[in-house]
């Protein structure tokens, strides 16, 4: 009968222009939205933060402790304006120092998380915060 | 004398192995991307290296001057006064706070100091490498 003989596979051509489309759509919809960047965490200890009642009575006082301000720009160290190399310096030297860190009302979280991360490898170094109140900037240096 | 040119045959590039690279760029940022909503809330630099999982339950400050916990909205005397019948952490639990680096520094510690009077004693501020560095 010859029926099958007659049959001749025919080479069947696949375009792949449909699949490169779709690819490079999903391509650069993954390049525009993917994110690498990884969150990371600062480790704060609320002990650290020391309400302002229970601040040194020195301090309450008046008195020269070592009060480190954060200023927009510098920082304020035992009352007075110096950079902040100086004060890591001098705290470097010192053994078992504590501090007392206060933010200035106008400085944003962006520096103090700066002098925190510049304060932090010093070993023997005791950090404490204290939130400033309307009524804490008028008794302290 | 004129010679007859041979028939230019039309050049097929080979594609496949520009698709083979396309699909291999397709798999690295599927697998090393993440995709996620763009926060309004834009963390602090820090130098710190210490990668947590970020849990759901975040405190934000935010920018404006807003706090918002647990889908409300707070002003800082409102978290203050309200939240201060609330439990917020189980105990041990480490409170996340996401605060924008242009929040002012001072109201992150007054926020601190409502967090200690409701017992909380770990804290975790969300911070960002910064990739120029």
């Amino acid at each position: 009968m010859g029926f099958f003989t007659s049959y001749k596979p025919r080479r069947v051509h696949i375009s792949l222009t449909p699949l490169i489309d779709v690819v490079f759509i999903l391509l650069v919809f993954f390049m525009l939205t993917s994110t690498f960047a990884k969150d990371w965490v600062l480790p704060f200890k609320i002990p650290e933060l020391v309400l302002t009642d229970e601040l040194p009575s020195a301090a309450q006082s008046g008195e020269t402790v070592n009060i480190l301000v954060v200023l927009p720009q510098e920082v304020k160290w035992r009352g007075e304006i110096m950079p902040l190399d100086q004060v890591i310096d001098q705290l470097e030297r010192g053994r078992d120092l504590g501090v007392i860190l206060m933010a200035d009302p106008e400085t944003d979280i962006a520096r103090f998380v700066n002098i925190v991360d510049a304060l932090r490898p010093i070993a023997t170094l005791k950090i404490q915060m204290v939130a400033q109140h309307e009524k804490t900037e008028d008794r302290l240096p | 004398m004129k010679f007859a040119l041979p028939a230019r045959k039309p050049v097929r590039e080979n594609i496949i192995p520009l698709i083979n690279i396309v699909f291999l760029l397709l798999i690295f940022f599927m697998i090393a991307g993440h995709i996620e909503r763009k926060s309004p809330v834009q963390p602090p630099v820090s130098e710190s290296r210490v990668s947590e999982a970020i849990m759901e339950d975040i405190l934000y400050l935010h920018a404006d001057g807003n706090i918002s916990w647990r889908n409300k909205i707070y002003t800082l005397e409102a978290f203050r006064t309200e939240i201060s019948d609330e439990k917020i952490l189980a105990e041990g639990d480490k409170l996340m706070i996401r605060a924008d680096q242009n929040r002012m520094a001072n109201d992150f510690l007054l926020v601190l100091e409502v967090l200690r009077s409701k017992g909380v004693r770990d804290v975790r501020l969300i911070t960002r490498q910064d990739f120029k560095k």
